[in-house]
C-alpha cells in the first residue's frame, strides 16, 4: 500500500492536491481476531458461570 | 481506512480553493475539469466515482468518462435554488446569508455549521462527538474565503440536471431525509428520477454529515453497491 501525496497542475496553471493511498490489502487478520475473541468470550462465560455459585454464596 | 482494508485503491482530491488545493475561487465547470485533469494524470479506468454535497455536483458534472459507477451522497444536484423550474429549492436569500456570514465572520459560521446542523448535533439526545466538529471547522479554514464565497454560488445556483440526463452509468443516490443543509426532498429523489439507471437509498433521521456519524452503515451500502 502506497502513501502519495501529490500535486497535479491543471491547463490553467491551478494546483490540485490529491492523495493516492494505493491499492489496499485485505484484512487477512480479521477473521482470525474474531475467530480467537470469539473463543476467549466463550471461554470468558464458561469461567463466570462458574463461578457464580461460589461468587453468590 | 474501510475500502483500503478491503482491497480497493482510493484517491480523494481537494478541491481548487480548498485545502491544499490553490487557493483561487471558482466554479463548478473548473471543478469537474480538475477532477478529469487528475483521471487522466492517474490514469484511472472504470473507477467509482463518490461524491458528498457538493462533491456530488462534480461527479455528476465530470459525468460517465472513465467511470464504472458514481455514487451521490447528500449531493446538491439537480438544483438547489428556488426558480421557477424548481419550485421546491430553498430561497435564494438563504445563499446570500451564508455568504454574508462567511464575509462576516467565517469561522465562527463554520462554528456553528458543524456543531448543528450539518452533523445533526443540534438535535435532542444527538451523540455529539466533538473531535468532529473540530475536524470539520479545521478542513474548513484551510480553505480560502474567497473561494468559500463563491462557492456557496457555484454550489447551490449550477443546475446539474442536463449534466445528470448524460450519466448512464449505474448511480447510487444516497441521502438523509434529515439533511438540514441540502433538504431531501428538493435533491435526492429528483436527481434518482432524472438519471437513467439510478437507485435511490433514503435513510430516516441520517444527517448531512451521515458518512461520518452513520459511517459503518453507509460504508456497508457503498461496499454492496461496488460489488454489486
Amino acid at each position: 500500500m502506497s502513501n502519495m501525496q501529490d500535486t497535479i497542475t491543471t491547463p490553467d496553471g491551478i494546483k490540485i492536491y490529491y492523495k493516492d493511498w494505493g491499492k489496499g490489502q485485505p484484512d487477512r487478520l480479521l477473521p482470525w481476531v474474531a475467530a480467537l475473541l470469539g473463543r476467549l468470550g466463550r471461554a470468558a462465560d464458561v469461567l463466570s458461570q462458574s463461578r457464580l455459585p461460589r461468587d453468590r454464596a | 481506512m474501510f475500502f483500503l482494508s478491503r482491497g480497493y485503491r482510493v484517491i480523494a482530491h481537494e478541491r481548487r480553493g480548498h485545502g491544499r488545493s490553490s487557493q483561487i475561487p471558482d466554479g463548478h465547470d473548473h471543478y469537474a475539469q480538475d477532477l478529469a485533469a487528475l483521471v487522466t494524470h492517474l490514469e484511472l479506468k472504470d473507477a467509482v466515482h463518490i461524491g458528498h454535497s457538493t462533491g456530488g455536483g462534480e461527479v455528476a458534472r465530470h459525468g460517465a468518462k472513465r467511470v464504472a459507477k458514481a455514487v451521490l451522497i447528500s449531493s446538491v444536484p439537480p438544483i438547489m435554488v428556488k426558480t421557477p423550474a424548481n419550485p421546491g429549492g430553498l430561497p435564494k436569500e438563504v445563499f446570500d446569508g451564508f455568504q454574508a456570514q462567511v464575509a462576516g465572520n467565517r469561522a465562527q459560521f463554520y462554528l456553528d455549521l458543524a456543531t448543528g446542523p450539518f452533523y445533526g448535533f443540534n438535535r435532542p439526545g444527538a451523540n455529539v462527538k466533538e473531535g468532529v466538529i473540530r475536524n470539520w471547522w479545521r478542513q474548513g479554514m484551510m480553505g480560502g474565503a474567497k473561494a468559500h464565497y463563491d462557492g456557496i454560488v457555484a454550489f447551490s445556483q449550477t443546475d446539474f440536471t442536463p449534466d445528470l440526463k448524460e450519466i448512464m452509468v449505474p448511480t447510487l443516490v444516497m441521502h438523509g431525509d434529515d439533511d438540514q443543509i441540502v433538504p431531501y426532498a428538493d435533491s435526492g429523489p429528483l436527481t434518482a428520477k432524472i438519471v437513467k439507471n439510478a437507485t435511490l437509498k433514503t435513510y430516516r433521521g441520517f444527517p448531512h454529515g451521515m458518512c461520518t456519524t452513520q459511517a459503518d452503515t453507509i460504508n456497508a451500502d457503498l461496499l454492496a453497491f461496488i460489488k454489486s
